[in-house]
C-alpha cells in the first residue's frame, strides 16, 4: 500500500509538472515520499557493486534489463552502479563515482539517455570498456 | 539586454563580496533516490581544499569508501574494511568537476555549465524570475538541445534539461541557500527525471553541518591511505 502511495505521487509529479513552467517545488511533499518509501532492495546494488570480489562476471544481453540500467545510471550513476550492473570493469564503474558531486552528473546522464533511446538493443553497451559509454 | 547586462553587475558584485574567504570547507551530504517506490540512500561527509584544490569523500553508506581526488583527475577510492585501493585518472573526474568546487569558487550562477563547455543561448524574463538558456558543447548536440536556469534574486532556484527533441527531460530544483559573507550554496537539490510521461525519478540531495575554513577537520583532508593496500586492478 505504501508502495503504491509513492507510485502515486511520483506518477502525479510526472503528469502535474510535464508541461508546466513550475519553478517551485512542494519540498514537505517530497520529503513525505521519501519517508514513505520501503528501503531499496540491496541486493541490487551489492550486485551492481561487485567490489569485494574485485571483478564483475561477464554476462550474456538477455541477462539486462535496459530499463533497470537506465534508472541506475540515474540514480546511481555517481556511484558507477550502473556499468556494474551492464557488466564492464569494476575500474571503469567505479569512476562514476566521481560524478556522484557534479551538479547535472554529466556522464551518468548521457548514458542515461542513450539507454532509453537504445532501449530495445542494449547489446553494445554490455560488458563495453569504454568510459564513456556513447563514444 | 538591459535585464542580462544588470544581472552580470549583480552578479560581478556579489562574487566579489562572496566565496573570497572560503580556503576549506566541509559538509554531510545525504542523497536520497527513488526507483520504483524504493530508495536508496548515501551518507557521506565531504571535504574540500581550495588551496591545493583536493577533494575528499567518505561515503559511510552502501559501501564505505575514501574518495581523494586532485584538479587533474587523479583519483584514489580507499576502502577501508577490505584495505583494497583503486587507482584511476582521468581529467574528466577531476576535483573541478565537483559540486564543492563549483559553489567554492562562485560559479554557482551558471552551476558548473560554463565550465563543461555551455555556452550562454538566450536570456528572458517570466515574471520575476529570469531565464537563461545554455546550449551544449558540440559533443553533446545529438542529445541535449538546451539546459534552462531559472533565477530568482539572482540565485538559480531551477533547471531544466531539454532532450534533442525539446521535450523537458529532467528538472532539477534549488532550495534552502546557504547565503553569507563567504559562501553561496543550496543546502537541498531536488531532481526529477521523467522516464516516460505517466513516470519519473526523483532525487534529493540534502547537505549539512557546513564548515569553512578553521572550522574544518583536517583529518580527512590530511588522510593518507595505508601503504599495504591492496590495489585493486
Amino acid at each position: 500500500m505504501k508502495k503504491l502511495l509513492v507510485l502515486l505521487f511520483v506518477s502525479f509529479v510526472a503528469l502535474s509538472n510535464m508541461n508546466a513552467a513550475n519553478y517551485k517545488l512542494d519540498n514537505a511533499k517530497v520529503d513525505a515520499m521519501f519517508e514513505t518509501a520501503d528501503i531499496a532492495n540491496m541486493s541490487v546494488v551489492a550486485q551492481g557493486l561487485m567490489l569485494e570480489s574485485g571483478n564483475s562476471a561477464t554476462v550474456t544481453v538477455g541477462e539486462k534489463d535496459p530499463i533497470v540500467s537506465a534508472v541506475l545510471a540515474f540514480f546511481l550513476g555517481g556511484f558507477g552502479i550502473h556499468r556494474f550492473y551492464l557488466g564492464t570493469k569494476p575500474l571503469t564503474g567505479i569512476g562514476y563515482i566521481l560524478t556522484c558531486g557534479g551538479i547535472f552528473g554529466i556522464v551518468p546522464f548521457i548514458d542515461f539517455i542513450v539507454l532509453l533511446i537504445d532501449n530495445k538493443d542494449i547489446s553494445k553497451y554490455v560488458n563495453n570498456p569504454k568510459f564513456f559509454m556513447w563514444q | 539586454m538591459r535585464v542580462l547586462l544588470s544581472f552580470c553587475i549583480t552578479l560581478f558584485i556579489v562574487s566579489n563580496l562572496s566565496a573570497q574567504s572560503v580556503n576549506r570547507i566541509s559538509l554531510h551530504r545525504e542523497t536520497s533516490a527513488l526507483i520504483k517506490g524504493n530508495k536508496i540512500v548515501e551518507q557521506a561527509d565531504c571535504y574540500y581544499s581550495r588551496e591545493n584544490l583536493k577533494m575528499v569523500v567518505h561515503s559511510t553508506s552502501l559501501n564505505e569508501y575514501v574518495k581523494i581526488v586532485s584538479s587533474k583527475g587523479e583519483i584514489s577510492i580507499y576502502f577501508p574494511e577490505s584495505n583494497e585501493l583503486i587507482l584511476q585518472q582521468n581529467s574528466y573526474l577531476s576535483s573541478k568537476k565537483e559540486e564543492l568546487y563549483i559553489y567554492v569558487n562562485n560559479m554557482y550562477d551558471d552551476l558548473g555549465l560554463r565550465n563543461e563547455g555551455f555556452t550562454m543561448m538566450e536570456t528572458r524574463n517570466d515574471g520575476d524570475y529570469m531565464i537563461i538558456d545554455w546550449a551544449p558543447p558540440a559533443s553533446h548536440k545529438d542529445k541535449i538541445k538546451k539546459i534552462e536556469i531559472v533565477y530568482e534574486n539572482m540565485m538559480p532556484i531551477y533547471s531544466a534539461t531539454y532532450n534533442f527533441n525539446g521535450d523537458v527531460y529532467k528538472k532539477t530544483y534549488y532550495t534552502d541557500y546557504l547565503v553569507n559573507s563567504n559562501l553561496i550554496l543550496p543546502k537541498r537539490i531536488t531532481d526529477i527525471t521523467y522516464t516516460s510521461k505517466t513516470d519519473s525519478i526523483v532525487r534529493r540531495v540534502l547537505y549539512s553541518d557546513i564548515k569553512i575554513n578553521d572550522e574544518v577537520d583536517m583529518t580527512y583532508l590530511n588522510y593518507k591511505v595505508p601503504k599495504d593496500a591492496k590495489l585493486i586492478k
